[in-house]
C-alpha cells in the first residue's frame, strides 16, 4: 500500500482532488436546491467544507507515505535554512568533522593492528604460541624448532609454521645495486598453509624446507620497488649474503607477512637459514627459541581443545631438557588476540579501550558543542518555529524538521571528516622513519572505517539534534520559550553539569597545547641542542660487511680503501668510521673495572656505552677534546690498549682526581690493562635530551668489527656528495649494501633523536587545537542559548534605562568564572602531568613562559567566544526584544 | 445547536453510516447530519482522513462508481471487518453513554 502511495503518487493525489471536488460540487447543489443563489451557494459550501486543505494534509498523513515526502520537504527545507547560515553552518560542520575525524583516525590505527584480519585464508583459524621456561626471564613469544616438531605431531593442528626474522645483503651483480633487505626464513609449508598463492611464479613446497635448495620468493613491494615488476625475474640468480640463490616467485601485494607494523621483504626456506647466516651450529638442532610460530586448527577443532595436548608437549620436551616437569608450558591464543606479540597481547585490549575511549569521549565533547550551538540556534529561531506550528505544522512535523536539519549537519560533517581523516591517515602512513627495518604502517580508510565515521556521523547528528527537539518541540516551541526564560525548566543541576563540562574542557585543551607547545619549543630546542658533535656539513653511509662473510682481515682493508676513495672524492674535508652510529638504533655497552680494587661499594663494575672510531673522527665530526690527545695511526693492534673517557667515566672511576691522563682500567673477564690517552665530552647516544652516561671509546684499530658507519665533512652541501659515497662504496664489493646512505641532518631528524619531538608535538598540538576549537564554539554555543533565553529581561532592562555595560559585565560573569576555573585547573593538572614527559622534553616541563602564553591566548580567546553573543543580545532594540515574546 | 463530533466517536459513526448504505463521502455526512437532526455537523476536513484512516484498517472498502446523473464518486461501502468493528464500538458506545447518563441525572 505504502510502495503504491510512492510511486502512484500523482494518482493518487488527482483521486482525491477530485474526490474532494466532487464533495464540494454535492454541497454546492444541495444549498442551491434550498434556493440559494449559484454564487452564494459556493461559498457557503466551501466555508462549511472547513479547510480544503486541512482535507488534503489529513488526508495525506493517514495515507501513510507522508513521512517520506516530509522528510524530502524536510531536507529541502533544512538544506535552505542551513545555507541561510553559513557561519553557523561552517562552524557545526568543522567542529562536528573534526570531532569525527579524530574519532576515525584513532579507530583506523587500533584497527591497524587489532582488528584487521591477517591477509590469508580462513585467519580465525590460527593460533600463535610462545613459551615460558622457569628461571627464564618471563614468557618469550618464540620457540624451538623441536617445539615445533612436537606441534606438528599434534592431531589438533592442521598445520604448523614457523619462521625467523634474518636480515640478509641482496645483490644481483651487475642488475641492481646490493642493499640489506629483512625478511623472513620460513618452514615449507609457509605459503601453503595461510593459502596465500604467488602472483607470479611458485611458492614452496612442503618440506623444501628441508632439501636445502637455495630458492627465495620476494615480496610485491621489493618486486616492485627493486625489479620495477619485472616479471623475468623469476628464474633468475641473485646474490644472498654472497650465496647464489633463485628466485621463484612473487607474493601478492597485500601480503605483508606474519609481523606486525613489519613489512617482510623476501622468503627462503628455513633449511637454509644456517648457510645464509654463516653460522657454525644449525640453530633448528638447538634448544634454541627463535621462531615465531603458528598453527591452523584443524576443522571443528578449538584451542580449548589443543590445551591438554600442549601441556602434555611442554613436559615431553622439558624432560628432552632435562627440566622438571611443569617448569616449561606454552602459551597459545588465537592470533587475532595475540597481537602485536603474544606475551604482551593481554594488555592491548586496555591500550586500544583507552584509546577509542578517548575517540569516543571526543566525539561525545564535538556531539554536545555542537548540540550547544544547534540549542541557540534553535533559541533564535524560536519565532519562526513557533509561526510554523500554529500554521498547523504538528509537534512532530516540528521536530521532524530540526531532526532533517540535524542529519544534514552530520552529512555535512562527514564531508569535513572523511577528507581531514584521509589526510591524518595518510601521514600516519607515510611516516618513514630513518631506519634500516620496512616499517609497515599501513593505515587505511577501509570501507569497514568509512561505515564507521557514517555511522558516528548519522548518530551525532541525532543526538546533536536531540538537544532541541528534546527542549523545543516537546509543548510547543513557544511555550517552552516562555517557560524556559522564566527559568522553570532549566534546573540548576544541568547548568551545573554544562559548566563543569565546560570547565573541564578548556582544562584539557590547555593542557594538551601546553604540552604541544613544550614539545615544539623542545624541538626547536633539542635540533640545536649539543650532541657532542656538530653534524652539519656531514653525510653518512653504513655497511655490514659480516653479511657478506668477510673475515675480519678482508673487512679491515674494505673500510681503509673504501676512506681513502672516498677522502679522494671532490670537496671532501674528512672521513671517519665509527662503530656504532650516534641516536642509531644499534648501541653497545661493555662493562669495566679498576685494575686493582673494586670501583664503588655498591658495584664491582660500571657498565659504560662503548664506541669505537678512527682517528679522523676527531676532526670530521668535530668531537670536543677536553684534555690529553686522540687517537692516531699509532693506536693500533701492536700498541698498548688504550682508550678515551668522557667525564662521567672520569667522575665515576677516579673520583676528584685532577687529571686522568695515564690511569688505566680494564674489561670486566679481560685483565689487559687500558690507557686512558684523552677524555672528549660524550656524545648523545640514544635521545638529545639524555642524562650523559659514562661512555669509553676505543681506537678501531684495536677493536675491529665488520659493521660500520662513515661519517663524511663535505666543504659544500653533503647531499651532493651521497650519489658518489654509495658508488665508491660498492665499487670495492657489488655485493656490499650500503645503508643509511643520507646526510647527518636527515639521519637526526627523521631517525629516533628528533622524530619523537616532531611526532609528540604535531600529535599534541593537533589535539590541543581540536580541543580549542571545541572549547570554543562549546562555550559560544552555552553563552549565545543562555543570553537568548534572556533577550526579553535585557529587552525590559534596556528599556528601563540599564547601561549595556552593566548587562554585559553582568552577563559574563558566569562564563567569566567557568574560564577562571577552567584555566587554573588546567595550568593545575599540567604542571602535575607533564613531568612525566621530563626527560624527553628539553626546556622545563613547567616552564613558566609556555604556561602564561598558552593560558593567556586560550583564556583571551574563551573570553572572546563569550563576549560576542552576550554583546549581540544586549546591544539588541529593546523593542525588538520584546517583541519576540 | 450544532456541535462538533466528539473526538474518536467519528469513525463509529462513519461506520454507522454505512452500514445502513454505501454512499460517498458527502453521502455519509449528510446521512449523520440529518439522523442526528443536524446537531451533529461533519467537519469535512476529518471526514476524508477519516475514511482514509478506515480503508487502511480494512474497516471499509472503496471504490469509483457512477452516482446519480453520471457522476463519478468515490463509493465506501462496509466490510466484514468493519461490521464487526462496529458491533463492538456501539456495544461499548451504549454502555459509555448509559454510563454517563446515569452520572449527569443523578439529582
Amino acid at each position: 500500500m505504502r510502495a503504491r502511495s510512492l510511486f502512484r503518487r500523482d494518482a493518487i493525489e488527482r483521486e482525491m482532488n477530485e474526490e474532494l471536488r466532487d464533495h464540494l460540487e454535492r454541497q454546492t447543489e444541495a444549498l442551491r436546491a434550498r434556493g440559494l443563489s449559484a454564487a452564494e451557494a459556493t461559498r457557503r459550501a466551501r466555508a462549511t467544507f472547513g479547510g480544503v486543505d486541512q482535507a488534503r494534509e489529513g488526508m495525506r498523513d493517514e495515507r501513510g507515505v507522508r513521512w517520506l515526502e516530509d522528510l524530502f520537504r524536510d531536507l529541502r527545507l533544512g538544506a535552505r535554512t542551513l545555507i541561510r547560515r553559513p557561519l553557523f553552518l561552517v562552524t557545526s560542520a568543522v567542529t562536528l568533522g573534526l570531532g569525527i575525524a579524530a574519532a576515525t583516525s584513532i579507530f583506523s590505527v587500533v584497527s591497524l593492528v587489532l582488528l584487521r584480519p591477517l591477509d590469508v585464508s580462513d585467519p580465525d583459524e590460527l593460533v600463535a604460541f610462545g613459551h615460558h621456561a622457569r628461571g627464564s626471564d618471563g614468557p618469550s613469544p618464540s620457540l624451538s624448532f623441536p617445539m615445533v616438531r612436537g606441534l606438528r605431531q599434534l592431531d589438533v593442528f592442521s598445520g604448523v609454521l614457523a619462521q625467523a626474522n634474518e636480515e640478509v645483503s641482496l645483490a644481483d651483480v651487475g642488475r641492481v645495486e646490493a642493499e640489506v633487505l629483512y625478511g623472513n626464513a620460513v618452514t615449507g609449508n609457509y605459503f601453503t598453509m595461510l593459502g596465500v598463492r604467488p602472483v607470479l611464479g611458485r611458492f614452496f613446497t612442503e618440506g623444501e624446507d628441508d632439501r636445502q635448495e637455495p630458492v627465495i620468493v620476494l615480496s610485491n613491494r621489493t618486486w616492485r620497488t627493486r625489479y620495477a615488476e619485472d616479471s623475468s625475474v623469476i628464474g633468475r640468480s641473485v646474490s644472498v649474503n654472497g650465496l647464489t640463490f633463485t628466485v621463484i616467485g612473487v607474493t601478492p601485494p597485500e601480503f605483508h607477512g606474519l609481523e606486525h607494523l613489519i613489512d617482510a621483504q623476501f622468503f627462503y626456506p628455513l633449511g637454509l637459514r644456517q648457510r645464509v647466516a654463516g653460522a657454525a651450529e644449525n640453530d633448528l638442532d638447538t634448544h634454541r627459541t627463535f621462531l615465531r610460530v603458528l598453527a591452523r586448527l584443524a576443522p571443528g577443532r578449538t584451542l580449548n581443545d589443543a590445551k591438554p595436548q600442549l601441556a602434555a608437549l611442554a613436559t615431553r620436551i622439558a624432560a628432552e631438557r632435562g627440566l622438571k616437569p611443569g617448569d616449561l608450558s606454552f602459551l597459545s591464543e588465537y592470533e587475532r588476540r595475540a597481537r602485536p606479540v603474544i606475551v604482551i597481547a593481554k594488555m592491548i585490549p586496555a591500550i586500544a579501550g583507552t584509546f577509542l575511549g578517548l575517540a569516543v569521549l571526543a566525539l561525545c565533547i564535538a556531539c554536545i558543542n555542537v548540540g550547544n550551538l544547534v540549542l541557540a540556534r534553535t533559541m533564535a529561531r524560536s519565532g519562526e518555529l513557533a509561526v510554523r506550528r500554529s500554521l498547523g505544522a504538528s509537534r512532530a512535523r516540528v521536530a521532524r524538521q530540526l531532526m532533517a536539519e540535524s542529519l544534514l549537519l552530520g552529512a555535512a560533517a562527514l564531508l569535513v571528516a572523511i577528507p581531514v581523516a584521509w589526510w591524518v591517515v595518510q601521514w600516519i602512513s607515510g611516516i618513514r622513519l630513518a631506519a634500516d627495518i620496512p616499517l609497515l604502517i599501513d593505515v587505511r580508510l577501509d570501507w569497514g572505517v568509512l561505515g564507521f565515521a557514517a555511522a558516528i556521523a548519522i548518530l551525532a547528528g541525532l543526538v546533536t539534534g536531540l538537544a532541541p527537539v528534546l527542549r523545543g518541540s516537546a509543548d510547543g516551541v513557544a511555550t517552552t520559550l516562555r517557560e524556559e526564560s522564566r527559568g522553570s525548566t532549566e534546573t540548576r543541576g544541568r547548568k551545573r553539569a554544562g559548566a563543569v563540562l565546560l570547565s573541564g574542557q578548556l582544562a584539557f585543551s590547555l593542557v594538551l597545547v601546553i604540552a604541544g607547545a613544550l614539545f615544539t619549543r623542545s624541538l626547536r630546542s633539542v635540533t640545536g641542542m649539543d650532541l657532542g658533535l656538530d653534524p652539519d656539513g656531514v653525510a653518512m653511509a653504513s655497511v655490514d660487511l659480516s653479511l657478506n662473510h668477510y673475515t675480519s682481515a678482508q673487512a679491515r682493508d674494505y673500510f681503509r680503501r673504501a676512506t681513502e676513495a672516498i677522502a679522494a672524492l671532490p670537496g671532501v674535508e674528512g672521513v671517519a668510521t665509527l662503530r656504532d652510529a650516534p641516536m642509531g638504533f644499534n648501541q653497545s655497552f661493555m662493562r669495566f673495572e679498576h685494575m686493582d680494587k673494586r670501583l664503588i661499594a655498591d658495584a664491582p663494575w660500571l657498565s659504560a656505552h662503548t664506541n669505537d672510531f678512527t682517528p679522523e673522527a676527531l676532526a670530521a665530526l668535530k668531537f670536543r677534546l677536553i684534555e690529553g690527545r686522540s687517537f692516531d695511526q699509532f693506536d693500533d693492534s701492536t700498541a698498548p690498549r688504550r682508550a678515551i673517557v668522557t667525564p662521567e667515566f672520569v667522575r665515576r672511576f677516579w673520583p676528584g682526581e685532577r687529571s686522568v691522563i695515564g690511569q688505566r682500567f680494564q674489561m670486566v673477564n679481560d685483565s689487559t690493562p687500558i690507557e686512558v690517552i684523552g677524555v672528549m665530552t660524550g656524545l648523545k647516544s640514544e635521545f638529545p635530551t639524555e642524562v650523559p652516561v659514562p661512555q669509553v671509546f676505543m681506537p678501531y684499530a684495536q677493536r675491529g668489527g665488520s659493521a660500520r658507519t662513515f661519517y663524511v665533512r663535505m666543504r659544500d652541501n653533503p647531499a651532493d656528495a651521497l650519489p658518489a659515497v654509495g658508488r665508491v662504496l660498492r665499487a670495492l664489493d657489488p655485493a656490499v649494501a650500503v645503508s643509511n646512505l643520507r646526510t647527518m641532518h636527515a639521519f637526526l631528524h627523521n631517525g629516533k633523536a628528533f622524530f619523537l619531538y616532531r611526532l609528540a608535538s604535531a600529535l599534541t598540538l593537533a589535539l590541543g587545537l581540536l580541543g580549542v576549537l571545541q572549547t570554543l564554539v562549546g562555550l559560544y554555543g552555552v553563552i549565545a542559548y543562555g543570553v537568548s533565553q534572556r533577550a526579553q529581561e535585557f529587552g525590559i532592562r534596556v528599556a528601563l534605562g540599564a547601561a549595556r555595560g552593566q548587562l554585559v559585565r553582568q552577563a559574563m560573569r558566569p562564563g567569566v568564572l567557568q574560564i577562571g576555573a577552567g584555566g587554573i585547573l588546567g595550568v593545575v593538572l599540567a604542571a602535575l602531568a607533564l613531568p612525566a614527559a621530563g626527560n624527553v622534553l628539553a626546556i622545563s616541563p613547567r616552564d613558566p613562559v609556555t604556561y602564561a602564553a598558552c593560558a593567556g591566548a586560550l583564556i583571551a580567546l574563551a573570553l572572546m567566544a563569550l563576549y560576542l553573543p552576550v554583546r549581540r543580545a544586549a546591544a539588541a532594540e529593546p523593542m525588538r526584544a520584546l517583541r519576540r515574546e | 445547536m450544532q456541535t462538533d463530533v466528539l473526538q474518536g466517536t467519528l469513525d463509529m459513526l462513519v461506520l454507522k453510516a454505512l452500514s445502513l448504505e454505501s454512499t460517498h463521502g458527502w453521502g455519509i455526512a449528510q446521512h449523520i447530519q440529518r439522523l442526528s437532526r443536524d446537531v451533529l455537523q461533519i467537519n469535512q476536513g476529518s471526514l476524508y482522513p477519516a475514511l482514509q484512516r478506515l480503508e487502511r484498517k480494512g474497516l471499509v472498502s472503496a471504490e469509483w462508481g457512477e452516482s446519480e446523473n453520471n457522476r463519478r464518486a468515490k463509493f465506501y461501502s462496509l466490510t466484514a471487518a468493519g461490521r464487526k468493528h462496529l458491533g463492538q464500538e456501539s456495544q461499548d458506545w451504549q454502555r459509555f453513554s448509559a454510563a454517563v447518563q446515569m452520572v449527569m441525572s443523578s439529582a
